[in-house]
């Protein structure tokens, strides 16, 4: 098992690099071209296809909302479509490595930060009405059996209790977590708005 | 680097092979690939172009991939599976890898 050397997390400021050099604007212009001409320096980018899987998720609700008519509301607030989209383009970047055990002294195996927080924000978008916003893992993700911290933040959209709503996404991402890592999680805080409060509150 | 061309694109068709690996990225950093291409130009060699990336060091084979993975299997159970796969290959090349680093880069 390798010994990987601790880096601090940085969620400072945007590093565009996440995205190798594209923007999430010109992710939206592929996925509406249907993906076509193929594009290598997309296709082979890490995080290009972690902000293309956010994408093509919130595409879907944003189509459910609209047939919802909930975006058709005058009053209606966005802003958490462009927290999430700020967000992304900082989150795909790979981050710390973590390390994955094999009995092999020469095996250096591990999963990007990047990956598990794509991994995450799918997780929590799996519960219904659901929207995974920023993640955190908090803890040296880099050592093997350190105790690590989850924190998810989410949006929600016809969920009848918010708490239920957060016992669920809390269930989901743990799920994932333990299927895919071998990360020792102590905690997942999940802290869900109520992206529909407004427009309920006008109905 | 030319020499090592034949296993790197044996590697890259066995990784991309293996079960629940969905794409190989390239796992050379882009200072290395612009060295590369620098080199290439002043030798007028042909670079290898591989994603997977391999290194004969005299302490033994040194190789480096990295992989996005479907969400179907466990990203560590793929991981580990990759690495099989290229640790088995080089021991029927007779080779002793001192490093076999396998990296995920993208779940699902």
């Amino acid at each position: 098992m390798s010994n990987h050397s601790a880096e601090p997390a940085d969620f400072s400021g945007d590093e565009p690099e996440g995205l190798d050099g594209h923007t999430i604007e010109e992710l939206n212009d592929y996925l509406d071209r249907d993906r076509t001409p193929t594009d290598a320096s997309i296709d082979n980018s890490p995080g290009c296809q972690i902000a293309l899987g956010t994408l093509e998720r919130l595409r879907g609700l944003t189509r459910t909302l609209l047939d919802r008519d909930a975006l058709a509301e005058p009053e209606r607030d966005d802003s958490w479509v462009s927290s999430i989209l700020a967000g992304l383009t900082r989150e795909v970047h790979a981050g710390r490595d973590i390390p994955i055990t094999h009995g092999s002294p020469n095996a250096r195996l591990s999963v990007t930060e990047g990956a598990v927080r794509g991994m995450i924000r799918a997780a929590g978008d799996s519960v219904g009405g659901i929207v995974t916003g920023r993640c955190r893992l908090e803890g040296d993700v880099t050592e093997l059996g350190e105790p690590i911290n989850v924190l998810v933040e989410a949006n929600a959209f016809w969920v009848d209790r918010l708490a239920d709503a957060e016992e669920d996404v809390r269930r989901a991402v743990r799920a994932e977590l333990e299927r895919h890592t071998d990360l020792n999680i102590e905690a997942i805080d999940v802290t869900i708005e109520d992206a529909t409060a407004s427009l309920a509150s006008t109905e | 680097m030319p020499d090592t061309d034949p296993i790197s694109t044996d590697l890259t068709e066995l990784v991309q092979a293996t079960p629940g690996v969905r794409i190989v990225y390239d796992a050379a950093s882009t200072i290395g690939r612009v060295l590369d291409k620098v080199v290439d130009f002043v030798t007028g060699r042909e670079s290898d172009t591989n994603p997977v990336v391999v290194k004969e060091p005299k302490s033994g084979t040194q190789v480096r991939v990295n992989i996005g993975v479907s969400d179907d299997e466990s990203a560590s159970d793929v991981c580990r599976r990759v690495h099989d796969a290229v640790a088995a290959y080089l021991e029927q090349q007779g080779d002793e890898a001192s490093e076999i680093s396998v990296k995920v880069c993208s779940i699902g």
